[in-house]
């Protein structure tokens, strides 16, 4: 059994997903011990239970996003996020059905609007409404809203404390299901357990990182717009990470401000003693790489993520696939390999607009050197006299470079999001295993 | 792809949660659940 959950991806999902069902459901098979408040009619008790439903998915989703290593071991950050935010509109629906339907089928519930007369129990309950629709309004458009990540990302924490605290005390003020002792201490539990994470998300884990600081060693220029940034642990030995893994990167901040950016790490797995990041100079943070002294204090989150060749011991080779600063995560891949001395065949395909903007074109061609190693360049703007592939990565050209016996090698994309849906797709057409196919979305806000 | 495949995952999960619902209120509602029903009461009185 425990060979099988480490092994298959299927047994691995189910195993997630029926905790994530049972947890959901538990506090409604446990109400269903004692005799139901009575002369309540189904749509009204159907009501509650989607309103208990959402209330125990909202406090679940404190769980998702704490980073716990156990969970995003088995299928990395951004898939986690993504559940979370699918997670988290289905629980958005669930609240709002809630009282919608108390007020059809009881419309007297409708006076509890009045806020002003209403009892405490429905204060709350509005409040804690209005707190979630203002949360997800907010995330779903903050670019066109021009909110900035980190206020979001501030409100977004309040709010959804907000959200979860006012629902509860709502429930417990309602009582008809939460009046006897145990029951209370069951919601109250997952109230605690969800502010645990909490504190142990902006406290805890920021004054460990406190603890292991790193100095820039040094911030190198590189082909296409991209820094290098290397950085030192300082009184500590640093880590190892698997190649292909990131970091939530602070810089030149405490890390109890929770301005941190995710970056793949681009150096060699094995190496503890420097760590370095390929950072490509497009946003207001990235844009000031280029000017960090060497010297500088930061600090470091990780390492985190499931993309990484390390899982896959007993695959014949891989396929790698880029496109401008994916590259980062396939070099360090790479690197490690070559200093393992891994003799599987690596294919790496790597997509830039022009043949000066490749970068760590020169590290690449150094590796061909100690790997069994063959690059693809694919140029969108190639020079004249250009012999090789030009255009975008598409299905015919996966299909003149991708082995024969496809379920051999593993696959690892990495590249804008438009661009990795295609290649998947492509893959997909080329009948590539789905199970083989990796990805790593680098836009994680 | 991939967004496709969690959609429809927590649509299923969604489903069942929606089904467990259900069945929460059926169980709770039903005329034998133990509660004090207006039938019961009514029996009660005449007896």
């Amino acid at each position: 059994m425990k060979s099988l959950l480490m092994r298959s991806p299927i047994a691995i999902a189910l195993f997630w997903i029926g905790t994530y069902l049972l947890i959901t459901v538990l506090p409604l098979f446990i109400l269903l011990i004692y005799p139901p408040p009575g002369g309540r009619r189904f749509w009204v008790e159907f009501s509650v239970a989607l309103g208990f439903i959402g209330l125990a998915m909202m406090a679940l989703q404190f769980v998702i996003t704490a980073r716990i290593n156990r969970i995003e071991a088995s299928y990395g950050v951004d898939i986690l996020l993504q559940f979370h935010r699918f997670t988290s509109l289905t629980a958005f629906l669930m609240v709002l059905i809630h009282p919608v339907m108390l007020f059809i089928v009881q419309p007297e519930t409708r006076q509890l609007l009045n806020f002003f007369e209403a009892p405490w129990r429905a204060r709350m309950a509005i409040l804690g409404t209005l707190a979630f629709i203002v949360m997800v309004v907010t995330t779903i458009w903050r670019k066109p809203l021009r909110i900035p990540y980190e206020p979001w990302r501030m409100s977004h924490t309040i709010l959804s404390v907000l959200a979860v605290g006012l629902g509860l005390g709502h429930a417990l003020g309602v009582g008809n299901y939460l009046s006897l002792f145990w029951k209370n201490m069951l919601w109250t539990a997952m109230a605690l357990i969800s502010l645990w994470l909490i504190i142990y998300v902006r406290l805890i884990k920021p004054w460990m990182m406190s603890k292991k600081p790193y100095l820039v060693e040094a911030v190198t220029s590189q082909r296409g717009n991209v820094w290098t940034l290397a950085l030192r642990p300082w009184g500590h030995d640093g880590f190892c990470f698997h190649p292909g893994q990131f970091s939530w990167l602070t810089l030149d901040i405490t890390p109890f401000s929770m301005r941190e950016h995710p970056f793949s790490m681009s150096s060699n797995g094995d190496h503890s003693g420097r760590i370095e990041f390929g950072i490509k100079a497009l946003g207001d943070f990235t844009r000031t790489i280029k000017d960090i002294p060497p010297g500088t204090k930061a600090y470091l989150d990780g390492p985190y993520g499931v993309f990484t060749i390390d899982r896959y011991e007993d695959t014949a080779g891989f396929v790698l696939i880029a496109g401008g600063i994916g590259i980062t995560p396939m070099l360090s891949m790479l690197a490690t390999a070559a200093e393992r001395k891994d003799d599987r065949p690596y294919l790496l395909i790597y997509a830039n607009k022009t043949w000066d903007s490749i970068t760590f074109r020169e590290e690449l061609e150094a590796l061909e050197e100690k790997l069994d190693l063959k690059i693809v360049h694919v140029l969108r703007e190639p020079p004249e006299a250009w012999k090789g592939e030009q255009g975008y990565i598409d299905k015919a050209l996966l299909a003149r470079y991708i082995p024969k016996y496809k379920g051999t090698r593993q696959y690892f994309i990495c590249a804008a999001p438009k661009m990795m849906e295609q290649v998947e797709q492509a893959l997909h057409n080329l009948n590539v295993p789905v199970t083989q196919v990796h990805m790593e979305h680098f836009n994680l806000a | 792809m991939r967004c496709n495949i969690m959609l429809q995952l927590v649509g299923f999960i969604a489903l069942v949660l929606l089904v467990t619902a259900a069945l929460f209120a059926w169980l709770q509602t039903r005329p034998n659940s133990g509660q004090n029903t207006e039938w019961e009461i009514s029996q009660n009185t005449l007896y």
